[in-house]
């Protein structure tokens, strides 16, 4: 506990930052998914350092981290099938490209 | 643990994760991404381990780096030519974009630095895992139940849109 808790905060805070930007301006939707993994990750240290720092008897914050890595793993699952299907109908996963949902 | 090596393991693993995370969202091989991105799982893993979360650490390093990261590289190994995607960014809005996100980040740490969190100074339970068992079984029981509904909708879902449609 010698550690303040705003740094984990802020560490967790920069990592979501970087993420944000790769899913803004990257062009290629496998590291788009990266990205939103790494945001993913920035929220979970978030909720075990405040579990770790107001509530440590009671482990809600990590349970949620929990819930929240289910909740990664299946869209990771389901955000790559749909990446792949994408593939082999345009040859191409340039998010650029995949413009059949406009109207 | 003394109070140095504490401060030297933090900073240590901020700056892999901070210098892994760049690496992540900036290299053009895919491949390497992913491996950054295992190696960013597991400086999060350390994390865990530092905050006493024993069970929590475990299951990032099971369930990121040993099935997360493999589904990854298998999605990348299956099409070839994935990693030939136009390398140059064609948003118009990139400065805006930095400056936003910057100014977002910003504005958090100028909270979390401000902000005063009544922290408490119990300690950690020594044993997680069968707390979090506990804790699945009471507690969390609807919302146990519910995840593993949606991980096997996930799982067919994932299977239905991969899988190659066969024309009659």
């Amino acid at each position: 506990m010698v550690i303040p808790l705003s740094w984990y905060l802020i560490v967790s805070a920069i990592l979501f930052g970087i993420g944000l930007i790769g899913v803004l301006l990257r062009q290629n939707a496998v590291t788009i998914l990266f990205s939103v993994e790494i945001m993913l990750n920035a929220a979970n240290i978030n909720l075990v350092a405040f579990s770790r720092y107001i509530t440590p008897s009671a482990i809600s914050g990590q349970m949620f981290a929990l819930f929240v890595m289910a909740i990664a793993a299946s869209e990771v699952a389901v955000g790559l099938a749909i990446v792949l299907t994408i593939y082999r109908n345009i040859q191409s996963v340039d998010i650029d490209k995949i413009n059949i949902f406009k109207w | 643990m003394n109070d140095i090596a504490t401060y030297i393991i933090f900073f240590g693993l901020s700056t892999m994760a901070i210098l892994s995370a760049i690496a992540i969202v900036t290299r053009r091989n895919l491949f390497h991404a992913a491996m950054f991105l295992g190696f960013l799982m597991l400086v999060v893993a350390g994390f865990y381990f530092l905050l006493d979360a024993d069970l929590v650490g475990m299951m990032q390093v099971f369930v990121y780096v040993g099935g997360v990261i493999v589904v990854l590289l298998f999605g990348i190994m299956l099409t070839s030519q994935m990693t030939n995607v136009r390398m140059v960014s064609a948003m118009k809005q990139k400065g805006f974009t930095f400056l936003a996100v910057t100014g977002f980040v910003a504005l958090l740490i100028s909270v979390f630095t401000k902000v005063n969190l009544s922290v408490s100074t119990a300690t950690a339970p020594k044993d997680t895992t069968s707390l979090v068992g506990k804790l699945f079984m009471t507690n969390y029981i609807l919302p146990f139940e519910v995840m593993s509904v949606l991980l096997l909708a996930a799982l067919i879902g994932a299977i239905v849109i991969a899988r190659q449609e066969v024309k009659q």
